[in-house]
Parts: C-alpha cells; sequence; structure tokens
C-alpha cells in the first residue's frame, strides 16, 4: 500500500508524505481501506488535494477496493517520524 | 464553497491589475483610468484588495468553514465600493473583513494553542487594527504600519511552522516568538508623532528577515528539483527583501525616500515572492488540478527581484526617473506571473482530461 502512494509528494517539500511520515493510520475492513494522513500546518490548504493523490493512487493500484482518505492536522507528528531519506533530504543527517 | 473561493481569488487578481495600474499612474505613467481618485487608493487595493482578501481565501480554503468565506468577499466588496466612489463604506467593509479573518483565525488558535496560531492572530488583529483606523478617519499612511504587520506576522507564521521539518534548536522559538512580540509592539507606538514605531518595526522586520534566511525549510528545499527548488528560492528571496526593508526602516524609518522603499521591498519583494512561490500549489488545490513545475516560472519570478532591487535602488539614490521603469517592470513580472500560470493551469486541465478519458 505504501509503495503505491510512494509518489505523492508534500509540494512544498519536494518529499514523498510516506516518507514524511504523514501517512498516521491505515486500516482495511471489508473491502474496504481507510487511510488518515496529517498536513505539515494546521493551515495548510493543500490536505484535500494531497487526500485526492492519494486516493486516485490506491484506487489505481487496489481495483475493485472502496478507499477512504481522511486528512487533519497532527500535531503530535514530530521529525522522528521521517525516513532516513527524508531526514536527509531536510538537513537531520 | 470551493466556488466561492474561486470567485474571491478572481476578485483579488481583478483588485491586483486594477491596483498595479494606479500605481503605474501613481509613479508618473500616463495611463487612462475610470476616476482620478483611483490613484489615492493603491495603498488599500493592495493591502486589502489584494494581499488580505488571497490570505483570507486561503484560510478559507484550508478550514472548509462558511463563515471564513465572509472575509474574502468583504475585501472584494472593499475593491468595489472604492472603485464606485463609495468611500464612506469600504473602510467598514475592510474592517469587517478583518473581523471575521481574525475570528477565523483566533478560533484556529483555540484548536491548536501552538506559536504558529498564536503569531498568525496577532498578524490578524493588526489587519482590524489598521482597518479600523481607515474605518475612524486616519490616513493611509497610519494604516498601512498595520497592514505591513499583517502580511508580515501571517507568513512568517506559516513559514515558521514549516521550519520543524529542519533541524533547529528550540531557543529559536523563543527568539521567533519575541521578535513577532516586537512587531506588534510597534503599532501602538506608530501612532506618536516620532518614528519610534517606524524603527521598532524596522528592527523586528529585520530579526524575523533573518530568522527566516537561519532557519526556513526552504533552505533545504532550495536542494530539491522543480517546484520545490523552486518554491524555495522564492521564499528565501523573500526573506532576504523583508531583511532589507527592516533595514531600511531601522536606519530610516518611514518617512520619504525610504517609506516608498520599504513598503515595496515588503509587499512585492516579500509577499508578492512568497505567492510566485506557492501559487503553483495554490491553485491547484483551488482549482482542483496538479499544476506541475515549468521552467518559465523563473522568469517572472527574477524579472520581480530585479524590479524591486531597481525600485530600493532608486529611492535611495533619489532616481527618480528610474523609479517609474521599475514600475513597468513590477508590472510585466506581474503579467508573466499570470500567463505562465495560466498556461500551467491549461496545461494541468487536458492532462487531467486525458488521464480520465
Amino acid at each position: 500500500m505504501l509503495e503505491a502512494i510512494a509518489g505523492v509528494e508534500d509540494p512544498e517539500l519536494g518529499v514523498g508524505i510516506v516518507d514524511l511520515g504523514l501517512v498516521r493510520e491505515v486500516t482495511f475492513s471489508a473491502g474496504r481501506l481507510s487511510l488518515r494522513i496529517a498536513t505539515t500546518s494546521a493551515v495548510c490548504p493543500f490536505g484535500a488535494e494531497l487526500a485526492r493523490q492519494v486516493r486516485d493512487a490506491l484506487q489505481a493500484h487496489f481495483h475493485g477496493v472502496s478507499v477512504d482518505v481522511s486528512v487533519g492536522y497532527d500535531p503530535t507528528w514530530s521529525p522522528a517520524d521521517m525516513t532516513t531519506s527524508a531526514r536527509q533530504k531536510l538537513g537531520w543527517l | 464553497m470551493v466556488v466561492i473561493g474561486r470567485l474571491a481569488i478572481a476578485g483579488a487578481v481583478a483588485t491586483l491589475a486594477i491596483g498595479v495600474w494606479t500605481g503605474l499612474v501613481r509613479i508618473g505613467w500616463s495611463l487612462p483610468l475610470g476616476s482620478p481618485m483611483w490613484v489615492m487608493h493603491h495603498g488599500p487595493l493592495m493591502a486589502v484588495g489584494f494581499f488580505a482578501t488571497l490570505i483570507a481565501t486561503e484560510r478559507a480554503l484550508a478550514r472548509k468553514v462558511a463563515l471564513a468565506y465572509l472575509s474574502p468577499l468583504l475585501g472584494v466588496a472593499t475593491t468595489a465600493a472604492l472603485l464606485a466612489g463609495v468611500t464612506w463604506l469600504a473602510p467598514l467593509l475592510a474592517t469587517t473583513s478583518a473581523i471575521v479573518f481574525a475570528v477565523v483565525v483566533g478560533y484556529g488558535y483555540f484548536a491548536a494553542r501552538s506559536i504558529q496560531a498564536g503569531v498568525s492572530v496577532g498578524g490578524a488583529l493588526a489587519l482590524v487594527w489598521a482597518n479600523a483606523l481607515w474605518a475612524t478617519g486616519h490616513s493611509y499612511f497610519d494604516a498601512v504600519r498595520g497592514w505591513l504587520v499583517f502580511l508580515v506576522l501571517t507568513v512568517a507564521s506559516e513559514r515558521f511552522e514549516l521550519s520543524r521539518f529542519s533541524p533547529r534548536a528550540n531557543s529559536t522559538r523563543k527568539a521567533f516568538v519575541a521578535t513577532a512580540l516586537l512587531m506588534m509592539v510597534s503599532l501602538p507606538l506608530s501612532i506618536a508623532p516620532s518614528e519610534l514605531g517606524a524603527h521598532v518595526f524596522g528592527l523586528s522586520a529585520m530579526g524575523l528577515g533573518i530568522w527566516l534566511l537561519l532557519f526556513d525549510v526552504a533552505r533545504k528545499t532550495v536542494f530539491q528539483k522543480g517546484l520545490a527548488r523552486f518554491s524555495g528560492a522564492c521564499l528565501l528571496a523573500a526573506s532576504l527583501w523583508l531583511t532589507i526593508a527592516g533595514f531600511i526602516a531601522l536606519t530610516q524609518g518611514l518617512r520619504p525616500p525610504a517609506y516608498d522603499a520599504v513598503l515595496h521591498a515588503v509587499f512585492l519583494g516579500f509577499g508578492v515572492s512568497m505567492i510566485f512561490g506557492h501559487a503553483p500549489m495554490l491553485l491547484g488545490f483551488a482549482l482542483g488540478v496538479r499544476i506541475r513545475y515549468w521552467s518559465a516560472f523563473w522568469f517572472h519570478a527574477a524579472l520581480m527581484q530585479l524590479s524591486v532591487f531597481l525600485r530600493v535602488v532608486a529611492d535611495w539614490q533619489s532616481w527618480h526617473n528610474v523609479r517609474p521603469w521599475a514600475g513597468i517592470l513590477h508590472a510585466l513580472a506581474l503579467v508573466a506571473f499570470l500567463a505562465a500560470t495560466l498556461t500551467a493551469v491549461v496545461r494541468a486541465k487536458q492532462a487531467q482530461a486525458a488521464t480520465s478519458a
């Protein structure tokens, strides 16, 4: 599933949302795939667009599966949630 | 509600065009105007009709609350009132718009209770302050100090939020908050007959500009590719102009010729550079398309930097014959921006249609 959305990037940071650690919750139940993604800012206007890109990527990858993507600001996010690749790009390593 | 957002953006862009046109007349070019009075309103057209309306629209699109859309709609109405000559109504509409914006931003603070949200409230209150001064008979010269603080704090607060994606010491948070508070303090000091408020604004603007140059995540994203690189470059340029504007205000105050240099370094160098850097993403979201990076974006960004540099130098050196040409370059940069962005939107829609087929 994460590979399917690996290409969805935060447009400003130029890093994938998976590498940024913004995919906060994934559930699959009764043929329905549900994701919750976090935005990078409480006033980020791009959340809905990112959710649309995630939904499109998943529906293209998982035919016949119903996909539900929700988005919201997550104040618990920390740099430790990022992958090594993302941390390198953003100057942590 | 997205449709309302698109209408508000269209209104803001139309106001930008009119505002730039009146600016060219103001700077010395002989151009036709619907009314000679429009020249007097260049400041509020740009600060309220364009910047405040655009920012309020972005916030409404992010919040997705119906009330939030009232602010940008009132901003567009302010422009209409100014152009129609109903000048007693315009500041009332603008103040109401600012109050609604402050309520929306304030609600965001109580939901998040973060530094970003707090500084953003400061920016919103500065807008209320500025428009209330205008509504109570103060001149644009008095109101503009609040408009400057509104733009700087609103943008800086969002940059602060994103700065957590790159390393910075915890002590930098205190420095940011202290500098933002100092900028708020400059507002009541600006009412005094002395230039103390201007110098305090300058010190805080310089402080925030330097903070952004040191800690904005743009320092890292400028080394990425495509839109991230372009956006990072625009953001860093914006922070540099904020620093320069702050230096000028700190050392020269806000009396002419520093007044012209500071205003245009902040509104164009800082504000418009930020818009250039975010426009592909924001417009893509507002229009429901994914706008791809295009190397042509660099042209209008570079032209705007050149034009602001020319303007500031012309003010510094009192090159009165050069300043009008700087104004022409501002306008050309904005025209190039609109043309490139419109082309990118069309391409994005065509790509989307091809994918759907």
